[in-house]
C-alpha cells in the first residue's frame, strides 16, 4: 500500500456518496478526488481528475450505473471501474463483469470489505470471487452460438430469415427503397422489417443495428 | 253392415297423407260447399252425428274431427255415398243425422273409398295426333304426389316422380294400364270415364313396400326411417275398394263430382300449406328475433368482457408501475439513507477501533441493525421489482431466478434467447408469469433440468418453460390455490395481456409452459437501447421511422 489511490465517487444520492467518504476515510492511502452525482457529470470528472479508481453506483436515474460503464469503457478511460449495488444479485454482478467493471460492492459492505477491494484493484487485480469470475466466463457459453450460419446466429436474436435479408442489405448502406427494390417489397415493408430489427437487436436506429449485427456476427462479413 | 258411426282413427293418422287427415271430409255434394270445409283448418270440431273419438293430431300439430261426419246439404246424395251404397263390400254405410233439428243424412263412407279416390288422377289425351297425355284433374288439382309417401312433419315434401306414361298406354290401348312408381306405389291406369277415347284414370291401388319407399327419401328430403313407418302403416290395397273407386271414375257424371270435388280439395290443401307456412314463418321470425336477442345479449356480454379485460390491464399495468414507482422511491431515499448512515456507522466504528483501541461497541451494534434493516429492505424491494428487470431485462432477471431455484437443489438450469424490450410493466407481467412456472417446477416438480426459452414469434414474446419432473395431472392441481400466481391467475393474467398461457403436464412427463402475449403496442426502443452504447451517428437517411 505504498501507493495513493485516487477515487471518484459517482453516485446521485448525496448522502451516500457522504458515507462512503467517511468510510474510505479511515484509509489513509484513499484520496476521494471528485464526486458526481450522475453519468455525465462522472464522464467530465473521470476526465479532467484521471482517478485511478471509479466507484460507480449501479442504479441511478437517467443512465444507469451499468450503461455508464459502457460509456466509461467506450471513452477509454483508464480508470479502474468498482460497481456499488444494493442487490446481492449474481447475474447483475456478472453483467457488470462482462461489461469489464474491475470489481463491485455491495452497499451494506463493512469497512473493511470495502478497502480490500479497493486495495484489491489499485494493486491491479479483479476484485471479483473465483467463482463469480468463472460463471461470468462460462455465462459467454449462453451468448448466441458462435458456429452455425449467420443466420442461426440471428435467429437467436428472433431475427427471422427475411429480417436476416433485409438487415444484410441495411449493413450494405442500402436506403428502405434500395432494399425495397432488391427484395421486391414495398418500401413500408422494409420499413416494418427495419423497425423490427432495430427493437429485436436493441439498436438505437439502423446504423447501431448493423454495427451490432456485426459485432455479433449475424451477417456475413463479406456480403 | 254395421251401421257404426264410428271412424278408425287409426285409418286417418296420416297413413296415407296429412292432407287428407288435415282436410275436413267432407261429403262429395258437388259445387256447394259443405259446412264443414268452410271450417278453417286445423280447427278442432267433431262430426256431431259421430261419437268423439281420441283426438287424431295430424304431423303439423293441427287437430282434426275426431270423427268425420259427411254432411250432405240439401239432401243431394255424394257421389261416394252412392259408391258405398252401391258396393257395400267396400264399406259404406248411412247414419242418420243426430241433429235432429237439421235432420241431415249423413252418410259415413269408409274412409279407404275416400282416399282411393282422393289419390286419383285423371289424364288427358293432349290432342288426338299426340299420344302425349297431360295431367287435367287429381290430387291437388294439379301436382301429382304420391299420397302413399308425402307425409312429412311439414306435409310439405313432394315426390313428384310418378310415372305418366302408364295414362298414356291406357288411353292407347283403351284397356286398363299398371305400373310402379319410383317409390314403389302400384299405380292403376284405365280409360275414364266412360265412353271418352281421350280420358284416363289413374288409381294408386296399392302401397309400397317399406324398402322401396325408401328410395325416395333424397328426392323428398324425407329420412328413411319415416318414409319406411309411413309405408309399413299404410292400409294394404284392397281390390273391391280400388274397384268401387273405379266405378266412381268410370261414371261420366260422378267423375265430373269427384273433379270438382278435388279440386276444392285442393284449394284446402293449398289454404292449409299456407296456414301451416304462415305459421312456419310467424315461428321463424319468433326464432329469428330470439337469436337476434341472444346475439344482442352475447354481443352484450362479449363487449362488457372486453371493457373488463380492459379494466384488468390497466389495473394490471397500474399495479405494475406502482409496485416499480415504490421500489424505486424507497432504493432512492430510505434505502439510501440506510446506506448512508451505515456507512457513517461503519467509519465510525473503525475510527474508535484505530490505534489499536476496543471498536465502540454501541456503534457496531448500531451497525449491525442497520445492515439487517438493508438487508430487509432488499428483500422488500426485490418482490415489488425483480433486481435487474429494469435494467438488464427478463432473460436476465429469469436467470436470476432460475439461479436461484437450482442453488442447492441440483438442477441443470438453461435460459436460450433473448426477448427485445417492452413496456416496463409488460415486462414485470411476463416476469411475474415466467418466474411463477419456474418457482412452481422448483418446488413441485423436483426436475432435473429445467429450460427456459425466449424468443419473438411474429408479434408475440413467447416464453417456454419446461421441466422434466414429476409433472402433475391438469385436472386436478389448476384450480387449486396456493401462493403466488398459481396456474389459474397465469392464464388470467396473460389473457389480461391479450396472449395466452397454455400448461401442459401429465403425471412423469415434466411439466411445459407456454406464455405467449402480443407485443407490438409494447415495445421498447428508446431508452435501454440509446443508453447502452455509445452515441451512433444519426441516420442520414431518417428512415428508421
Amino acid at each position: 500500500m505504498t501507493r495513493r489511490s485516487r477515487v471518484l465517487l459517482i453516485d446521485d444520492h448525496e448522502m451516500a456518496r457522504r458515507g462512503l467518504e467517511a468510510m474510505l476515510s479511515t484509509a489513509d492511502w484513499i484520496e476521494v478526488v471528485g464526486e458526481a452525482d450522475d453519468c455525465e457529470s462522472g464522464l467530465v470528472q473521470a476526465e479532467r481528475l484521471q482517478p485511478d479508481i471509479a466507484l460507480l453506483d449501479i442504479r441511478m436515474p437517467g443512465v444507469d450505473g451499468l450503461a455508464c460503464l459502457d460509456r466509461i469503457r467506450a471513452a477509454a478511460l483508464p480508470v479502474a471501474v468498482i460497481m456499488v449495488t444494493l442487490y446481492d444479485d449474481r447475474r447483475y454482478v456478472l453483467e457488470a463483469i462482462r461489461r469489464g467493471a474491475a470489481g463491485y460492492v455491495l452497499k451494506d459492505a463493512t469497512t473493511a470489505e470495502v478497502i480490500a477491494t479497493l486495495a484489491a484493484v489499485a494493486d491491479g487485480q479483479l476484485a471479483i470471487e473465483p467463482q463469480l469470475l468463472r460463471e461470468a466466463l462460462a455465462s459467454r457459453d449462453q451468448e448466441p452460438p458462435v458456429t452455425g450460419t449467420a443466420r442461426q446466429r440471428a435467429a437467436a436474436y428472433s431475427v427471422t430469415p427475411r429480417e436476416h435479408d433485409v438487415l444484410s442489405l441495411v449493413a450494405d448502406g442500402l436506403t428502405n427503397k434500395e432494399i425495397g427494390a432488391r427484395l421486391t417489397i414495398s418500401e413500408d415493408t422494409v420499413k416494418k422489417h427495419v423497425q423490427n430489427i432495430i427493437w429485436k437487436l436493441r439498436a438505437a436506429d439502423r446504423t447501431q443495428a448493423a454495427i451490432i449485427a456485426f459485432k455479433m456476427g449475424l451477417i456475413e462479413n463479406d456480403t | 253392415m254395421p251401421a257404426s258411426g264410428a271412424f278408425d282413427p287409426r285409418a286417418s293418422t296420416g297413413t296415407l297423407n296429412s292432407a287428407l287427415a288435415r282436410t275436413p271430409l267432407a261429403c262429395v255434394a258437388g259445387p256447394r260447399l259443405a259446412p264443414s270445409q268452410e271450417m278453417p283448418v286445423g280447427t278442432a270440431r267433431a262430426g256431431t252425428g259421430s261419437r268423439r273419438r281420441a283426438p287424431v293430431v295430424p304431423p303439423d300439430g293441427s287437430r282434426v274431427p275426431g270423427g268425420r261426419a259427411a254432411e250432405c246439404r240439401g239432401g243431394r246424395r255424394s257421389a261416394v255415398a252412392a259408391a258405398a251404397e252401391r258396393h257395400p263390400a267396400a264399406g259404406g254405410s248411412t247414419v242418420r243425422c243426430g241433429d235432429r233439428a237439421h235432420g241431415y243424412t249423413r252418410v259415413m263412407p269408409e274412409p279407404t273409398i275416400e282416399r282411393q279416390l282422393a289419390g286419383a288422377e285423371l289424364w288427358a289425351r293432349t290432342d288426338s295426333a299426340d299420344p302425349q297425355t297431360r295431367f287435367l284433374a287429381g290430387w291437388e288439382d294439379g301436382a301429382t304426389f304420391c299420397a302413399a309417401v308425402c307425409t312429412t312433419d311439414l306435409g310439405l315434401a313432394f315426390c313428384r316422380s310418378c310415372p305418366t306414361d302408364v295414362a298414356t298406354r291406357a288411353i292407347g290401348t283403351g284397356r286398363p294400364a299398371s305400373a310402379r312408381c319410383p317409390a314403389g306405389v302400384r299405380l292403376l291406369a284405365f280409360p275414364a270415364p266412360r265412353g271418352d277415347p281421350d280420358r284416363a284414370a289413374v288409381l294408386r291401388v296399392a302401397p309400397p313396400a317399406s324398402r322401396d319407399a325408401v328410395a325416395i327419401a333424397d328426392r323428398v328430403r324425407v329420412a328413411p326411417a319415416v318414409l319406411r313407418r309411413a309405408a309399413r302403416s299404410a292400409e294394404r290395397g284392397d281390390g273391391r275398394v280400388s274397384l268401387a273407386a273405379a266405378r266412381v271414375l268410370r261414371d261420366p257424371r260422378r267423375a265430373a263430382e269427384w273433379q270438382v270435388d278435388q279440386r276444392r280439395r285442393g284449394a284446402d290443401r293449398r289454404r292449409g300449406a299456407a296456414a301451416a307456412l304462415a305459421q312456419m314463418i310467424a315461428t321463424s321470425e319468433e326464432l329469428n328475433d330470439s337469436y337476434r336477442s341472444a346475439q344482442r345479449q352475447r354481443t352484450e356480454l362479449e363487449r362488457s368482457r372486453r371493457r373488463l379485460d380492459r379494466l384488468a390491464r390497466t389495473t394490471l399495468r397500474a399495479k405494475d408501475d406502482e409496485r416499480a414507482r415504490i421500489a424505486h422511491q424507497i432504493h432512492d431515499t430510505a434505502a439510501q439513507s440506510m446506506v448512508s448512515a451505515f456507512r457513517f456507522l461503519e467509519a465510525a466504528r473503525t475510527e474508535s477501533a484505530a490505534g489499536g483501541a476496543e471498536e465502540d461497541r454501541r456503534v457496531a451494534a448500531a451497525s449491525e441493525r442497520v445492515v439487517a434493516a438493508i438487508g430487509e429492505i432488499r428483500a422488500v424491494l426485490a418482490r415489488l421489482l425483480p433486481p435487474g428487470l429494469e435494467e438488464l431485462g427478463l432473460a436476465h432477471a429469469l436467470r436470476s431466478q432460475l439461479d436461484q431455484g437450482a442453488e442447492g437443489n441440483g438442477i441443470v438450469t438453461n435460459l436460450a434467447g433473448e426477448l427485445p424490450r417492452l413496456e416496463p410493466w409488460v415486462e414485470q407481467a411476463i416476469y411475474g408469469m415466467a418466474a411463477e412456472a419456474i418457482s412452481n417446477a422448483v418446488r413441485h416438480g423436483l426436475p432435473g433440468s429445467i429450460r427456459v426459452g425466449l424468443r419473438v414469434v411474429r408479434d408475440r414474446a413467447v416464453v417456454t418453460i419446461d421441466d422434466d419432473g414429476r409433472g402433475f395431472d391438469s385436472a386436478t392441481v389448476v384450480r387449486s390455490a396456493g401462493s403466488g400466481l398459481g396456474l389459474l391467475g397465469m392464464s388470467r393474467q396473460a389473457s389480461w395481456l391479450g396472449g395466452t398461457a397454455r400448461i401442459r403436464s401429465q403425471l412423469g412427463g415434466g411439466t411445459h409452459v407456454r406464455i405467449s402475449i402480443p407485443v407490438t403496442r409494447h415495445r421498447r426502443v428508446d431508452v435501454a437501447a440509446a443508453d447502452t452504447a455509445p452515441a451512433q451517428p444519426a441516420d442520414q437517411r431518417g428512415t428508421t421511422g
